[in-house]
């Protein structure tokens, strides 16, 4: 029961956080420099994003050269000259299997 | 007036008025890279005991991997309620970052779309709609994040369900985990083709990866904002201290 509740206050804090600069307090009510520095959040994401699920679980030790490094350098090489998003997927499963295949 | 139904697309569901064919184009590399995360997260709620009924119903309500993975093994560990509400917060406050970035589609929408619509708003989808800063009209958008968000939906909790019943036959890793940062590398590249951009990527990359011993989700917020003040100041320095060589100067300030 207890975990029921905690579950469902988490839903409902994690749907105010989705909601916050959408409805309740929409983002173009922020002040102008604010607004328009949101324009680089999808790069500063991104390339948080590729880190973090690049180190996992597995904490800093993930960064340590490995096949996965190799994987996401094809995958970059690709995404340079190929926009269908498969692409680069494609070409980091690869490398992987290569890796796989070859160790 | 239905064209979906044509040219050897996927069968719509008659959810929605109409399917939206870039979004399933954009998404179904998105859903081999969400994947594996599900089937982990399924896993672990066949492991922490608290039952399938509330494991995938608060996968549902949540609807974000590092939040609920990070609740039900606080749960699992016997931590009182405040403290798996506060990680809760912690590791989702980006979704406030990403909802700020994306206001300005969801400006002219229905009540409902505003209410409920950014209830699918995750790192994945921000990333792919950010990717399309020409889906300006209301009713076009709606269409593209409504079928990208349902897509992933069906494969995010999809996955749970075989990670649950799977829980005891799956490697805790396999070559695919590699698809879930190709896919980001895939969203980020096309977009560095200035420099604020490539700022707030690399830092946004370096200080991520210091702060990852924090809880996930914080290393990725805390990455964000200094990549986008890094980015937005260079912005500023490009428009008043230009290079010698640089001739013409954009006047944003």
């Amino acid at each position: 029961m207890s975990a029921l509740l905690t579950l469902s206050a988490c839903a409902v804090a994690t749907w105010l956080l989705r909601v916050a600069f959408i409805t309740l307090l929409p983002a173009d009510r922020l002040p102008g420099a604010a607004h328009r520095a949101l324009r680089y959040a999808g790069p500063a994401v991104l390339g948080a994003m590729v880190v973090t699920s690049l180190i996992g679980p597995d904490g800093l030790a993930a960064l340590a050269p490995s096949a996965r490094h190799l994987a996401l350098l094809a995958a970059a090489l690709v995404a340079w000259r190929v926009r269908n998003l498969a692409a680069p997927i494609i070409a980091a499963l690869a490398v992987m299997l290569v890796a796989a295949a070859v160790s | 007036m239905n064209p979906t139904l044509l040219d050897g697309a996927p069968a719509p569901r008659r959810v929605t008025d109409g399917i939206d064919r870039d979004a399933l184009r954009d998404v179904w590399p998105v859903l081999i890279g969400i994947a594996p995360f599900g089937l982990l997260i399924g896993v672990t709620i066949a492991h922490t005991g608290l039952g399938a009924r509330l494991g995938l119903g608060s996968a549902a309500a949540m609807f974000g991997g590092g939040a609920h993975f990070a609740a039900l093994t606080l749960l699992a560990h016997g931590a009182g309620p405040l403290a798996v509400l506060g990680a809760v917060v912690v590791v989702n406050a980006r979704l406030a970052l990403y909802a700020a970035a994306l206001q300005p589609r969801f400006r002219q929408q229905p009540a409902w779309f505003r209410w409920f619509a950014p209830h699918v708003l995750v790192d994945q989808t921000y990333a792919l709609a950010a990717a399309r800063p020409e889906l300006v009209e209301p009713a076009r958008f709606r269409r593209y994040w409504l079928t990208a968000g349902a897509a992933f939906a069906a494969v995010w909790i999809g996955s749970h369900i075989v990670g649950l019943l799977l829980a005891d036959l799956l490697p805790e890793h396999s070559p695919l985990d590699v698809a879930a940062p190709a896919l980001f590398v895939g969203l980020l590249v096309p977009q560095l083709r200035r420099r604020p951009p490539i700022v707030a990527a690399a830092l946004g990359a370096a200080v991520a990866a210091a702060a990852s011993p924090l809880p996930p989700g914080v290393g990725l917020m805390l990455g964000a904002l200094a990549g986008i003040a890094a980015a937005a100041a260079t912005d500023r320095n490009g428009t008043s201290v230009s290079d010698t060589t640089h001739a013409g100067h954009d006047s944003e300030e």
